[in-house]
């Protein structure tokens, strides 16, 4: 199964859950009655960095690995996915809540989901706080973060190697898709 | 009128010239790159992505067998093997694990890997059906503009150029939507036959 496949694969398996979620722009549904909506980044900060990411799901035997590179700065974000060859493979833009797709149509209804995702590990604690709104919940210690719901299982859990999550390694479980994920920051 | 004709008679004999003159700057080319049937180097390829500020860059090391295929071995940031033939692209992972990649994207790679590998030997005379080239002699030696026939290609490459004296020494893609990828390649070494690790690595079970 090739990446594409793969991503293919859980953005059906997302959209099942998440097909009667409410959608506004810049909001996305990550799972039932969950949603996150976009946050620009505090004034004066910036991100420009590139990311090893793998993906892994317990009925598949194989890891999928890509590149992320990530560019944010005020209300807007790009992620460019590549493969570890340097192929471009998607470019996801998010201006002021309008997001852009620009790859594969069959890895559309999860590339969607990434940008929310990459904030609900990367962003200032407030502002996630701010994106979920009073769907959820965000537990933070130093390392790593937690997405509740009420009393249910955790939506996201995830580990991370330094107090500052857009640097070392994150270990993740995004639990409506049943997948691991690992973000490994590539350093120059 | 009669000078018009004239002209374009002149024209006509000048591109004539110009043309005969490419190939055969592109066939000396060719005979000064592609004479060994193993080449080995070190390569680094930087990233230059539209719009976003850090580049993407790896660096390995690179096999190209004249008769098999192309092996890139990339040591960092990661570890990771491609083996790109004229059947596809194989991903193996540091663990020799062995993934084959189907569908578009493998097609897309393939065809990608063809061209890289045609770049690769300096062997262009069979892109000539894809591509405008241009070559050009230099103070280093000499490159080639290859720029898309189709409009379908041009909508994603711009154009690439490939220089190098007896060997690539450096591949520019520039894409259409503006992103940029530099290939260079340093301590290249010819040799006759692969080693036996690399006719493992270029082994295909199936």
């Amino acid at each position: 199964m090739n990446a594409i496949q793969h991503l293919a694969l859980v953005a059906s398996l997302a959209l099942a859950g998440c097909a009667n979620a409410p959608h506004e722009a810049g909001c996305t549904a990550l799972a039932p009655s969950l949603r996150y909506c976009l946050q620009a980044l505090p004034a004066g900060q910036s991100l420009a960095i590139n990311q090893l990411v793998e993906f892994t799901r317990p009925d598949r035997p194989d890891s999928e690995r890509l590149v992320f590179a990530i560019d944010a700065s005020d209300a807007r974000m790009q992620i460019v996915a590549l493969t570890p060859l340097g192929q471009k493979v998607f470019r996801i833009t998010a201006d002021h809540g309008t997001l852009h797709w620009d790859g594969p149509p069959a890895a559309e209804a999860l590339g969607l989901r990434l940008p929310a995702l990459i904030q609900l590990m990367l962003w200032p604690v407030d502002a996630v706080r701010e994106g979920l709104g009073r769907d959820a919940d965000l537990s933070v210690t130093a390392q790593g973060r937690a997405v509740r719901q009420g009393e249910q299982p955790p939506v996201l859990t995830t580990r991370q190697s330094n107090t500052d999550p857009t640097r070392g390694r994150i270990d993740a479980v995004f639990a409506p898709m049943d997948t691991r994920i690992r973000v490994t920051r590539l350093e120059e | 009128m009669k000078r018009r004709t004239f002209l374009l008679a002149g024209l006509l004999a000048l591109l004539s010239a110009s043309a005969h003159a490419d190939d055969a700057l592109l066939k000396e080319i060719a005979a000064r790159v592609a004479d060994s049937p193993v080449l080995r180097a070190e390569f680094s390829q930087t990233k230059t992505l539209a719009a976003m500020r850090k580049p993407f860059r790896i660096a390995g090391h690179f096999t190209y067998a004249r008769d098999t295929g192309v092996l890139w071995q990339v040591a960092s940031p990661y570890t990771v093997t491609y083996l790109i033939d004229a059947r596809g692209t194989v991903e193996i992972g540091p663990d020799g694990q062995r993934k084959t990649r189907a569908g578009r994207e493998a097609a897309g790679a393939a065809q990608a890997g063809q061209i890289m590998q045609a770049l690769l030997s300096a062997d262009l005379a069979p892109l000539q059906s894809s591509f405008v080239l241009d070559p050009v002699r230099d103070a280093a030696g000499w490159h080639v503009t290859l720029t898309p026939h189709s409009a379908e290609i041009a909508r994603h490459l711009e154009r690439i150029t490939v220089a190098g004296n007896t060997a690539v020494e450096r591949v520019d893609i520039f894409e259409a939507g503006g992103d940029h990828t530099e290939i260079r390649f340093t301590a290249i070494q010819r040799d006759t036959w692969l080693t036996e690790a690399e006719t493992a690595l270029f082994a295909r079970p199936d």
